[in-house]
């Protein structure tokens, strides 16, 4: 079973896409910031990473750059899940290490099929 | 909800805990992702001189639906985190929240009230121009992830003490109300050194570091092409410290200095206006 971490600080966000995953039998794991995220991914070592560019204690973006030091999650896919406009987006996903990006609000199977593309 | 029922009250009567959750849902659907927790709302209001007991937020006996944060200094007055929840907008509590910061702004001598607005929020910048606001500056806010310059840095910075930074953030340009040099001294882990590099020029840098990140970052060139100068500073800040994420906030979108923060891989992230507003002007209600 695959495990997805979602790293979003908007609670009902979470929820609706905890059972989304869930439901296609995906083991989905939750972290409400960026250092929960950061030492969560360290714990469980996700198969993908969801991960809200707009954080609480810190940018998402930066918490990219700290994950891809990590070696085992060097090649982990990471996708932005962001409210900035589309070409900001593209700049950061180039810029910081990002393999792609969703926006806000994403319908779920979008978001599915964005994970499909990455977990075979 | 009647807009009758609304009352407006310091920001006082709530703990910060309680502000940030409330100015986080304010904010669920900006134009820039921009949540805080308790800590950087804390770290907010004491860098940026945040009155809370001249901040208010709107309610009524049951919920709570938007606030507004004023700073003070000695000549102006500053508004800013200005939120309304989703829900309850168009319904003029975004006006009164306005309305009740100027008018404390003036109560307390204040010649000015400043604020920036983002590029193309047309409902805040209706809003403010409605008040009195008038643009005076663009700004840029720019970002850059971390990692090393590809060219080398000529010359050797010289590291500044905290009161040597002080010193040329007094000395400097004019810098936006996050910037300034009050905000820089009250906020924590200043750094900042010069560099001369004989026959290209002199200047210096100031910062704010952080765990992950570069913030409040100001350049200046004293002598020599801005350009020039400016791209060996990024050059020796960014060799110097290549794991952080950098954020160069409100940085004038004509300021000489722009091409230098390209050659190092900056990009723009969203750009603001600073509005000023007399405050003997009368408002009109």
């Amino acid at each position: 079973m695959y495990k997805i971490l979602l790293v979003e600080d908007y609670e009902d966000n979470a929820n609706l896409i905890r059972r989304i995953l869930t439901a296609h039998d995906y083991e989905f794991y939750w972290a409400s910031d960026a250092q929960t995220g950061y030492d969560m991914a360290l714990e469980i070592m996700p198969d993908f990473i969801l991960l809200d560019l707009g954080l609480p204690d810190m940018d998402g973006q930066t918490l990219s750059c700290w994950l891809r030091e990590v070696p085992s999650l060097k090649t982990v896919p990471i996708v932005a899940y962001t409210a900035w406009q589309k070409e900001v987006a593209l700049r950061m996903v180039d810029a910081y290490c990002l393999d792609d990006y969703l926006g806000k609000p994403v319908e779920m199977k979008t978001l599915l099929a964005k994970i499909r593309e990455y977990l075979i | 909800m009647s807009e009758h029922e609304i009352e407006l009250v310091p920001a006082t009567q709530y703990t910060v805990r309680e502000l940030v959750d409330l100015y986080n849902q304010t904010r669920v659907d900006y134009l820039v992702p921009m949540p805080m927790n308790a800590n950087r709302l804390q770290e907010y209001i004491n860098d940026f001189d945040v009155s809370l007991e001249h901040s208010f937020v709107a309610r009524d006996e049951e919920h709570v639906y938007g606030l507004g944060m004023l700073g003070l200094r000695a000549e102006r007055a500053w508004i800013t985190r200005l939120g309304v929840l989703p829900i309850s907008r168009r319904k003029g509590i975004g006006g009164k929240l306005m309305s009740r910061m100027l008018e404390a702004a003036e109560a307390l001598g204040k010649p000015q009230t400043i604020l920036e607005v983002i590029k193309d929020n047309t409902p805040a910048h209706n809003l403010f121009t409605k008040l009195g606001f008038k643009p005076v500056r663009n700004y840029t806010i720019l970002r850059r992830a971390p990692f090393p310059p590809k060219e080398n840095a000529l010359g050797r910075p010289t590291w500044l003490d905290h009161w040597d930074i002080l010193d040329c953030l007094a000395q400097g340009s004019y810098q936006s109300w996050v910037n300034a040099p009050e905000s820089m001294a009250n906020g924590k882990n200043l750094l900042g050194f010069r560099l001369k590099v004989p026959g290209l020029g002199k200047g210096w840098v100031a910062l704010r570091i952080k765990v992950f990140s570069l913030t409040h970052l100001i350049l200046h060139v004293e002598e020599g092409d801005p350009v020039e100068v400016g791209t060996q500073l990024l050059r020796h800040l960014h060799h110097h410290f290549p794991r952080q994420d950098t954020y160069a906030e409100n940085i004038e979108v004509d300021d000489p200095l722009m091409a230098a923060f390209q050659r190092l891989e900056y990009f723009e992230v969203f750009q603001r206006i600073e509005l000023v507003r007399e405050n003997h002007v009368p408002l009109n209600k």
